[in-house]
């Protein structure tokens, strides 16, 4: 992927998953077909809170990072591979947050160029803006539950 | 080291739902030109990276020490707040390729601010964790970006922000409301706007990441 342009580009992808050792509620996940990786997603399912004020410090699942292989990806290949990569990545973030007892909220700071693909997922995933805080000022998201005072 | 997602999910919906949620997937991919990722930007080192997230500080410890020292004026939003960002900071330090523009958030003028905890206690608790990864300098960097991480926490505590701002949308009308909750956010668009009797939807909310937050619209939803 070098030269691409692309925001998270140069992942190595399956050394990297095979290499990095994981701290304490990091959760590292590939979807993988005919033994290649096509993307990878990384959680963090114990460090972070909400920050929405209704359902302030509730526990939810964070995607730390998020991206899919080259080949599935429009902008560097004119016929993908595969799709719904990403899409069935956070769908399991969801499910795993089900799972943990976080009612299905789940975190991400989107990168600049999936902004359209996060408002578009049917998730309940609330735009929040640039977050002031983090260091390229990503767009924070997250899932919007009712009822939660 | 990557764990296995199960090829059946324990509740598995039906094929007709699966395949209107993979379309679902596909049309907000397709909004995206296929672009998905979210994260920190990784650069050109994401191994760099992910090595530095193996470096960490305890969070717990961190916020035990930010609730001994800070307890009286700061409540755990502002823990929680505090350790991320001391977090980010230690992983520009270890690998600066991962977070390249994070220095510039540190404004070398306002290097000497209050020291809301003590520099020895800052330097204990890092160096226990950290000694055998990082420098003194690095060390000495991280415990001065705590301070002015800290300095700023106390400045605007979370508890004394305004309430959020909600940008709900109906059929034919854009409402702003200020509400603590998107409850009372609706309530209030009932209760002063009679004739907002559709389906309300929020399209972003203000005020929940920083006070005083600039809300930004795209113009195509006006």
């Amino acid at each position: 992927m070098e030269g691409s342009g692309q925001d998270d580009e140069y992942w190595h992808w399956v050394g990297k998953s095979r290499r990095s050792k994981l701290l304490l509620g990091d959760e590292l996940y590939a979807i993988e077909c005919e033994g290649i990786t096509q993307g990878l997603m990384m959680l963090d399912v114990l460090k972070k809170r909400c920050l929405i004020e209704s359902q302030l410090r509730r526990r939810l699942v964070y995607i730390s990072a998020l991206a899919t292989a080259p080949w599935n990806r429009p902008l560097i290949t004119n016929s993908p591979t595969y799709k719904g990569i990403g899409g069935n990545l956070v769908d399991f973030a969801v499910a795993r947050s089900y799972e943990l007892g976080y009612q299905g909220r789940i975190g991400l700071h989107a990168l600049p160029g999936a902004l359209g693909f996060y408002r578009k997922l049917r998730l309940g995933l609330l735009d929040c803006g640039p977050d002031p805080e983090e260091p390229d000022h990503l767009v924070y998201f997250e899932t919007l539950r009712m009822n939660d005072l | 080291m990557t764990q296995s997602i199960p090829a059946k999910p324990k509740a598995e919906p039906n094929e007709g739902t699966r395949h209107q949620r993979l379309m679902e997937l596909i049309e907000a991919e397709d909004a995206a030109n296929g672009e998905v990722g979210c994260g920190r930007d990784l650069g050109n080192s994401i191994s760099g990276s992910f090595s530095a997230r193996e470096i960490a500080l305890e969070d717990e410890k961190l916020k035990r020490c930010l609730q001994e020292h800070l307890g009286h004026i700061l409540l755990e939003p502002d823990f929680d707040a505090i350790a991320t960002q001391i977090q980010r900071q230690l992983e520009s330090l270890v690998s600066p390729a991962s977070s390249q523009s994070l220095g510039s958030e540190l404004s070398p003028a306002s290097t000497n601010v209050a020291a809301h905890i003590p520099t020895e206690a800052l330097k204990e608790l890092f160096q226990s964790q950290l000694a055998e990864f990082c420098s003194e300098a690095a060390l000495e960097q991280l415990i001065q970006a705590s301070h002015q991480i800290i300095h700023k926490a106390v400045l605007r505590p979370r508890h004394t922000w305004s309430s959020p701002i909600w940008v709900l949308r109906s059929e034919t009308q854009i409402y702003i409301a200020q509400a603590a909750g998107i409850e009372e956010a609706i309530a209030k668009v009932k209760t002063q706007h009679p004739q907002a009797t559709g389906r309300l939807e929020v399209i972003t909310v203000g005020g929940v990441l920083a006070p005083d937050q600039v809300i930004s619209l795209d113009t195509n939803l006006l």
